[in-house]
């Protein structure tokens, strides 16, 4: 983490923090939803845990968890050697791709509750899946004319590999302490909650709740909040569909509605910084 | 002269490259043919990796030949006044062509006299026209996704990185959005990145072989195959080679190398399926078998650089991890009988309106049985039933739910570790099959039952809904799904249409009621469209394929031998005259009494009779060919009747009984098809 913060930051990215509301990728970060839409430029990188419901495993898969952690990083407009800066960063990290094999697969990623989608791979080292690159073309749902590149590193997934080790729990974070030792306890509480516990009568009236409160904050032209809403909505339905609470024909409409708050967010989003005159636009050396 | 072209991207999707490089030349031929710029003796060539995409045109014109245009203009009434001075007109016309009018000549036509203007176009070089074409082809491609990447830049699959464009070694003046073309190519990306400068065709190979890249895709894939087997053989091993596999790997390397790599023993207790599906589908790994076949706990992998130990540890390690997944979940699965696996069935949704999986399962177990009944086999009823009920069983098992694409095969495996018979687990594993156009289709008897009642269900149920396709969106898989049908079903001779639509149907009628009915109305026309559109795949006549359609389907497998029979019988002059014979009968035709037919009517009818008589034996024998040409005879009779006899006579009896004797000609030429639907007026 230290080593990938060094060196997106001698890249010219302003290195950010986790946004501290709960979500399911390190995309529904602000600092990536908001800023990749309209010309400015914008170059960001940071850690972010991602809550995924239905992922836990109790915390006895080696490779899953209800809680990962993702190394993200946003390049705005996509520079025409991003690759080749990738394969820097893995170098920076101990992955040099002189002696590792690293291949770019097709993967095209898509997040429906956020309207947004894009054209990339998956990178592969070793046969390993570590990284999802991404061209964005489109965030909730705004095409988007200056191109954005997503990189999200798998942390768990990469400081295993690089330290040899086959579970993530038996990473070693310092010296005679496992991950495990940290997260397991966590890992197996929140399984237990997202499948099991959760009340769902409680979840669906949140749900409802939070999407009442992100239109009435977008009324107001406050689009933070009402994107925080956003944020919340999207987790209860992750719950509720981890807990089997959601018939397949209901989940379109809830990731409609979903989608409805982060296309109002985005456009409140551009309408403000289009009345500002796109201030960045030119402003930080490093990214033109 | 020659022409090389060569697109660099990022890393493209495996599957679209080689037909995108064909695409390149195809584009630059065509431009080169148009323009005349051709040579009869021009060759080509094509290279394709994950990283380019090359065309090489060699035997082109240095340029086009001058050309004579010609112009016509007003015509003379127009072009002069009274005093034959030009008119506004004339003068206009000379005008627009930018020509002093004393350059126009005056000109007479079958339409009259007119003004022309003739004008000498010099032919433009090479390079401006393959410029041009370069530009063309970077938006003619037809990649099936495609992204933005430059302002005014063509959508590509991803951002074009470089254009190597060189016409006998000079750069030609193209560009695709921001990039400009070059005389540079890149090597490996990390072995030899470059850039490299290019002279040629024969430069661009060597260079790239230097660079560590192979771009001779025919030749890259030969040397992976051979690699794969010579790494295997050294172990005392075969490898499992499929072809899609070894095109995949081909596309996703420019320098392949190939190593074995092992796992531990102990994972060769997952079932074979799991092992092989985990290595080729997830990690693009060739499985390794003994020499008895048994697979081996190795596997060969294929690298595009690195150390080939480190490559090698890396693998092992992300196999390990996926086999441990596979082996904990298989050994979960164990712990519950498979035979109640099916109750799980209840809270898993087939699709709206549709009812759970366990609905599913309960219909499959009725349908299955039906449709060995209405096949004449009795015999195989109890296996389907059994085989039905537990048919998606294993869609409740944690390995299908990881490896979603072992459905079907992971029943089969689990119902006979449950201690099913043996046919039952078979009919099971065989219930996914055909997956695709081109899969094989199950063995025995009872599967292909089994695997029809599945598609048969899933048809009324959708197309009841009315979720039929809608153009190119099909997303519950209904064309897939009647395809695999009509295949299946051309096993299966003994099996009639109607009662097998009538059996799928009534699955429904619990759930939708009435509705069930419309899967019957729905289904029928829908296994229409999709017979004729593969026997039009097939290469046959569309015409020949609707006149057989048009004598409806009573057993499906009979379609395409009547087609065929047909195809082959439609021949010559006398078929031609059955055709228009048979289109008046058909338009005449009314059902009717022939009672005191006399004459040339009787002769006629004696005809008919025969026909039937005759033609009972043959279509028996499933001799259509034989029916047809026996039936062409029937031109002569109803040549002679139309001759001899007014059908349309003024005495209504009369007009009847000739009326009701062509329909008994019409349905008699409309057994094996249509006949008068051939005709050119239809």
């Amino acid at each position: 983490m230290f080593a990938l913060a060094r060196f997106w930051a001698d890249a010219g990215c302003f290195i950010g923090q986790p946004y501290d509301v709960e979500k399911g990728a390190g995309t529904m970060n602000p600092l990536t939803f908001f800023r990749s839409l309209g010309p400015e430029p914008w170059r960001v990188a940071y850690v972010e845990p991602s809550r995924r419901p239905a992922d836990a495993r109790f915390g006895e898969n080696p490779n899953r968890l209800y809680k990962h952690h993702q190394y993200q990083v946003l390049l705005k407009p996509c520079p025409a050697n991003v690759q080749d800066l990738y394969l820097g960063s893995l170098a920076a990290i101990g992955l040099d791709a002189k002696v590792h094999d690293v291949r770019f697969v097709e993967d095209n990623w898509e997040a429906p509750t956020l309207g947004a989608w894009g054209i990339g791979w998956e990178v592969w080292v070793d046969g390993m899946e570590i990284t999802q690159f991404t061209y964005f073309q489109q965030m909730g749902g705004i095409e988007l004319d200056v191109l954005p590149v997503e990189i999200t590193y798998g942390l768990e997934r990469i400081t295993a590999y690089v330290q040899g080790v086959e579970n993530v729990f038996d990473v070693e974070v310092v010296p005679g302490l496992k991950y495990g030792d940290i997260v397991r306890r966590e890992e197996y509480e929140h399984s237990a909650y997202s499948f099991l516990h959760a009340d769902t009568d409680y979840l669906m009236q949140s749900f409802q709740g939070a999407e009442r409160e992100a239109r009435r904050a977008a009324e107001q032209g406050l689009y933070f909040a009402s994107y925080d809403n956003v944020l919340h909505c999207s987790h209860l339905f992750n719950v509720l569909e981890a807990r089997g609470a959601i018939a397949p024909a209901q989940r379109t409409e809830y990731i409609a509605r979903i989608r409805d708050g982060a296309r109002r967010a985005a456009e409140l989003y551009l309408q403000d910084r289009e009345a500002k005159g796109f201030p960045l636009t030119g402003r930080v050396a490093a990214w033109s | 002269m020659e022409l090389i072209v060569e697109f660099g991207f990022p890393e493209l999707p495996s599957g679209t490259i080689a037909p995108a490089a064909e695409e390149l030349l195809v584009s630059l031929r065509a431009a080169a043919e148009a323009a005349g710029l051709l040579e009869e003796d021009a060759r080509t060539a094509v290279y394709s990796t994950p990283r380019r995409l090359c065309a090489v045109l060699d035997g082109l014109k240095a340029r086009q030949s001058d050309r004579i245009v010609e112009v016509r203009g007003p015509s003379l009434k127009a072009a002069l006044d009274n005093e034959g001075n030009y008119t506004q007109a004339a003068l206009g016309f000379a005008r627009g062509q930018e020509v002093p009018p004393e350059q126009l000549e005056r000109r007479e036509t079958p339409t009259g006299a007119y003004l022309y203007l003739r004008r000498e176009v010099p032919g433009r070089g090479a390079g401006e026209i393959m410029a041009e074409a370069i530009a063309e082809a970077g938006r003619a491609f037809h990649f099936p996704r495609t992204m933005r990447w430059a302002k005014d830049a063509p959508r590509l699959p991803r951002p074009l990185g470089w254009l190597l464009a060189l016409l006998d070694g000079e750069v030609l003046p193209v560009g695709i959005g921001p990039i400009a073309a070059g005389r540079v190519t890149y090597g490996h990306r990390v072995l030899a990145p470059g850039p490299h400068e290019v002279s040629g065709a024969q430069d661009y190979h060597e260079v790239l072989r230097r660079s560590f890249v192979e771009p001779d895709r025919n030749l890259r894939r030969d040397q992976v195959a051979a690699m794969v087997r010579a790494a295997a053989a050294a172990e005392g091993l075969q490898p499992e080679m499929s072809l899609p596999l070894l095109e995949e790997v081909t596309d996703l390397c420019e320098w392949p190398q190939a190593f074995v790599g092992a796992f531990a023993a102990e994972y060769l207790d997952v079932p074979d399926p799991v092992l092989v599906a985990t290595m080729v589908h997830h990690q693009r790994f060739f499985p390794l078998r003994t020499a008895d076949g048994r697979l081996a706990a190795r596997f060969c992998a294929v690298r595009n650089g690195g150390d080939e130990a480190i490559v090698r540890r890396g693998n092992e390690t992300v196999l390990a991890a996926r086999l441990a997944d596979a082996l904990f979940f298989y050994r979960e699965d164990r712990k519950t009988a498979f035979a109640e696996r099916r109750q799980e069935l209840r809270g898993i949704a087939y699709a709206p309106r549709l009812g759970s999986l366990y609905d599913r399962s309960e219909r499959l177990e009725r349908l299955a049985a039906r449709l060995g009944e209405a096949a004449g086999r009795e015999d195989l009823v109890p296996v389907l039933e059994r085989a039905g009920a537990l048919a998606l069983s294993d869609r409740a098992t944690a390995l299908v739910r990881e490896l979603p694409e072992l459905e079907g095969t992971m029943g089969g495996v689990y119902a006979r570790l449950g201690g099913e018979d043996d046919a039952v687990a078979r009919a099971i594993a065989a219930r996914v099959r055909p997956r695709g156009g081109d899969d094989e289709l199950p063995g025995d008897e009872a599967g292909r039952l089994l695997a029809l009642a599945d598609r048969l269900d899933q048809l009324a149920g959708f197309l009841a809904v009315g979720k039929g396709p809608t153009g190119s969106q099909d997303p519950f898989g209904l064309r897939r799904a009647a395809i695999g049908a009509i295949r299946l079903w051309e096993t299966l001779p003994q099996l009639a249409l109607a009662p097998a639509l009538q059996a799928a149907a009534d699955g429904y009628r619990d759930l939708l009621g009435e509705t069930a009915d419309e899967a019957i109305s729905a289904v029928r026309p829908f296994l229409a469209a999709r017979l004729a559109a593969r026997a039009q795949e097939l290469g046959h006549d569309p015409r020949i394929v609707q006149a057989v359609l048009a004598s409806g389907i009573e057993y499906p497998s009979e379609v395409m031998p009547r087609i065929e029979a047909l195809q082959q019988a439609a021949q010559g002059e006398a078929w031609t005259r059955l055709v228009q014979a048979a289109r008046r009968a058909k338009n005449l035709a009314r059902e009717g009494s022939t009672e005191g037919a006399e004459g040339a009517e009787r002769e006629l009818l004696q005809e008919v009779a025969a026909l039937d008589a005759e033609g009972r034996d043959l279509l028996s024998r499933r001799d259509y060919l034989g029916y047809l040409r026996r039936a062409a005879g029937l031109f002569e009779p109803l040549d002679r009747f139309f001759a001899a006899a007014m059908v349309m006579a003024e005495e209504e009896d009369v007009r009847l009984r000739r009326q009701a004797l062509l329909h008994r000609a019409h349905v008699a030429l409309s057994r094996v098809a249509e006949i008068a639907a051939l005709s050119a007026g239809e």
